[in-house]
């Protein structure tokens, strides 16, 4: 289960105790819920690319940064930093397989679309999940 | 009298003119949270409450999957605030709102979506 393996391992650094105390909203993908807070961040995992084998998987996870609209870029740049310090080169294994993160990169898009009141900026880093055969 | 409960009263008027076109829908408010640690969503109805509705539109969409839409309005001032992520129940089944809400101040105008 490749998929959902990874899935949980990235998961798990955001429901991580030292993560919920950072006091950052984090959703994932496909979630429509309460959000009260003007700054949060979406998850998206693409696994998208080749694997060593048939349990195997790379792709990126697509952290997409929410902060108030015309503040400039500080307030995205603080929360990829912090950000890094969670995920770049950082394992995990929660499940039958491991998860390895490599280094990140970041864009600042300007305003959201669907929101024009929040600025995204995109947050994305590599991953490599290596499942046992 | 204020134009704007002069619109509101004749709004009333209006819903209770039309007889059974107007329906009774049952608008759901949720809040939904999501916990990292077990990858699920819990939704958890806030308020419920029993409002006329008008249907305005009907459509099916029958290609890769089916699923059925429709465009509904009823009065603003029935209920404050809705939400993308609240539900309404049409004859016990439940629509979702879609992400586009129109709220002119006296009249709500939606779209819902239910899967076939």
């Amino acid at each position: 289960m490749k998929y959902t393996d990874l899935q949980n391992d990235v998961f798990s650094i955001f429901a991580s105790s030292a993560w919920q105390a950072e006091s950052i909203n984090t959703y994932p993908s496909n979630f429509v819920g309460t959000n009260t807070s003007n700054e949060f961040i979406r998850v998206t995992i693409v696994p998208s690319g080749p694997g060593i084998n048939l349990l195997s998987i790379s792709g990126i996870i697509i952290i997409d940064i929410f902060t108030p609209a015309g503040e400039g870029p500080n307030r995205p740049s603080v929360i990829a930093d912090l950000l890094d310090t969670y995920l770049v080169g950082k394992s995990f294994n929660t499940g039958s397989g491991v998860t390895q993160l490599t280094n990140s990169s970041m864009e600042h898009r300007g305003r959201d679309p669907e929101n024009n009141a929040l600025h995204r900026s995109i947050y994305s880093i590599p991953f490599s999940f290596y499942g046992v055969v | 009298m204020s134009y704007q409960a002069l619109i509101n009263k004749n709004l009333d008027l209006a819903f209770r003119k039309i007889q059974d076109l107007a329906i009774e829908v049952t608008i759901t408010k949720n809040s939904a949270e999501f916990d990292f640690n077990n990858g699920t969503t819990t939704t958890t109805p806030d308020l419920t409450k029993i409002v006329k509705a008008v249907i305005i539109d009907i459509n099916k969409e029958s290609q890769q999957y089916d699923y059925q839409e429709r465009q509904i309005m009823f009065k603003s001032q029935d209920l404050i605030d809705i939400t993308a992520y609240d539900t309404v129940t049409i004859d016990s089944e439940i629509w979702k709102i879609g992400t586009r809400i129109n709220n002119s101040g006296f009249i709500y105008l939606i779209n819902i979506y239910k899967d076939k």
